[in-house]
């Protein structure tokens, strides 16, 4: 195969399937994503991001650690560094002003930009460049513009488009 | 591998950890390594555009030749890590259209390791529709042939959420077998956030194939200005010259409000200088495709259900068509 990031979502979606899913229900887990949720918003926010690339870092977090695991010691820097890489990809396909790598504020921790480039880089890898995904966001033009009394089905279609 | 794996998980405990930790890590570092540059043997360069230079080179490892574009990053942080946003919207908009026959298919994303500057591996095909025209320009049949292929390869890319933005014959490839794929994807974007489309890449792309939407810098245009580019290439494919000449965007501005007035005022007539061999259901989808307006151009979908395309050979000239 010419696609080795697809080669490892085979990988890891064949025989560690049930581990994750033991992974994801753990109480620490849930907290690890609680916190990165909340860093992401707050991280939005603060850059005047869309809602849409908050979303989108959010998805790429879930997606990336259904795919691989990350060990509960590294967990609270881990998350982070993966936090910072998820929502710095989606600005990238977001954004129009896009911020340098040394911008984000970490928190507690310091990562330098090689670093949250080589976990930009593998958050791309693991999920074989397919950045772009489906959110509630696309819908609600098309909804909103079929509630509006003059914005007749017409328009609805438009924007749905 | 399924019999295997639960036998593996049955091994007693402390080898089990070491084991799996071990498998982790090797998974994790495998999964590590970009594709090499170095894999790849550099042959020719076949294309340079705003947004990087393509290179034709062989896959050291397969003997197979691929298409390798540089993308001009030009953006770094403090530390010198490159920091390409370029990249990742070319190749993710690409990857969104994995699988789709009119549209290059994306191989991979490879690296180099000394500078990290990023390549995006690709399916080689062509040459190029604009070479292809230089020889002559296309019958009315090949003309709907190539538009069939080409509209039903924009539906495709539109449904997937994405727009091109950079639609004309240098990023239309022809295949040895009369297929069309679209590349060029260095100014495509995520379509979705309707209203904030980003202007900011447009600079790069070819002016003559623009839609007037963008060339007003509107900040609220879509999926339509493809459509737009796509009738410019449609004109083009049956007279061999480009629909558009200017220079500048303001005398762009100036040409596509004459074509409006010229169909408004004319009709399906405006286009007798350039193509008086089209038949009236060519001229209507050249029309619509070319509506000044963007809610008045058809989309892709639509385009394709005109009869120009589902009833061939009704007509012929369009003298003989009634009124």
């Amino acid at each position: 195969s010419s696609d080795s990031a697809a080669d490892c979502d085979g990988d890891a979606d064949g025989d560690v399937d049930g581990e994750y899913q033991l992974v994801f229900s753990e109480e620490w887990f849930r907290q690890a994503r609680l916190t990165a949720v909340k860093w992401i918003l707050e991280t939005r926010g603060y850059f005047g991001f869309g809602h849409r690339t908050a979303y989108l870092a959010i998805a790429y977090f879930d997606s990336f650690l259904l795919r691989r695991r990350v060990d509960r010691e590294a967990m609270p820097w881990a998350a982070r560094l993966l936090s910072v890489a998820c929502v710095s990809v989606a600005a990238k396909m977001e954004e129009c002003q896009v911020p340098a790598l040394s911008e984000f504020d970490a928190g507690d921790y310091d990562f330098c930009s090689a670093s949250i480039r080589r976990m930009e880089l593998l958050v791309l890898s693991t999920l074989g460049w397919r950045m772009g995904a489906v959110t509630p966001f696309d819908f609600l033009p098309c909804f909103s513009s079929r509630l509006h009394p003059h914005g007749g089905a017409g328009a609805g279609g438009r924007v749905a488009l | 591998m399924a019999a295997v794996a639960p036998a593996a998980r049955k091994r007693p405990a402390p080898d089990e950890a070491a084991s799996s930790a071990d498998a982790d890590k090797k998974r994790r570092r495998s999964c590590y390594q970009f594709e090499n540059i170095d894999d790849y043997e550099m042959l020719e360069e076949i294309g340079e555009g705003a947004f990087g230079v393509v290179a034709k080179a062989r896959d050291r490892r397969t003997g197979g030749t691929v298409a390798v574009k540089w993308i001009r990053g030009g953006e770094f942080d403090e530390d010198g890590a490159p920091n390409l946003p370029a990249v990742v919207r070319e190749a993710g908009c690409l990857a969104a259209c994995r699988g789709l026959p009119g549209i290059v298919q994306i191989k991979n994303v490879a690296t180099d390791k000394e500078t990290g500057d990023l390549f995006i591996v690709m399916e080689l095909v062509g040459p190029s529709l604009r070479s292809r025209l230089e020889r002559q320009p296309l019958s009315e049949d090949e003309t709907r042939d190539s538009m069939r292929q080409l509209l039903g390869a924009v539906e495709k890319l539109h449904a997937t959420g994405t727009i091109h933005r950079d639609v004309n014959p240098d990023n239309i490839l022809l295949g040895p077998d009369g297929t069309l794929k679209i590349c060029g994807f260095g100014c495509a974007t995520p379509a979705r956030r309707v209203g904030k489309t980003c202007q900011e890449k447009l600079d790069g792309t070819t002016m003559q194939y623009r839609s007037p939407e963008q060339l007003i810098c509107s900040q609220w245009y879509g999926p339509e200005g493809d459509i737009y580019a796509l009738g410019c290439v449609m004109a083009e494919l049956l007279s061999g010259e480009p629909l558009f000449t200017a220079t500048t965007e303001d005398d762009m501005i100036t040409q596509t409000l004459d074509l409006r007035d010229d169909i408004v005022t004319m009709g399906v007539e405006a286009f007798d200088d350039v193509m008086d061999h089209l038949s009236l259901a060519g001229r209507e989808v050249l029309a619509g495709l070319l509506s000044y307006d963007s809610w008045e151009r058809p989309t892709a979908a639509d385009a394709l259900k005109h009869r120009w395309f589902t009833e061939e050979d009704v007509e012929k000239p369009p003298a003989a068509v009634e009124p």
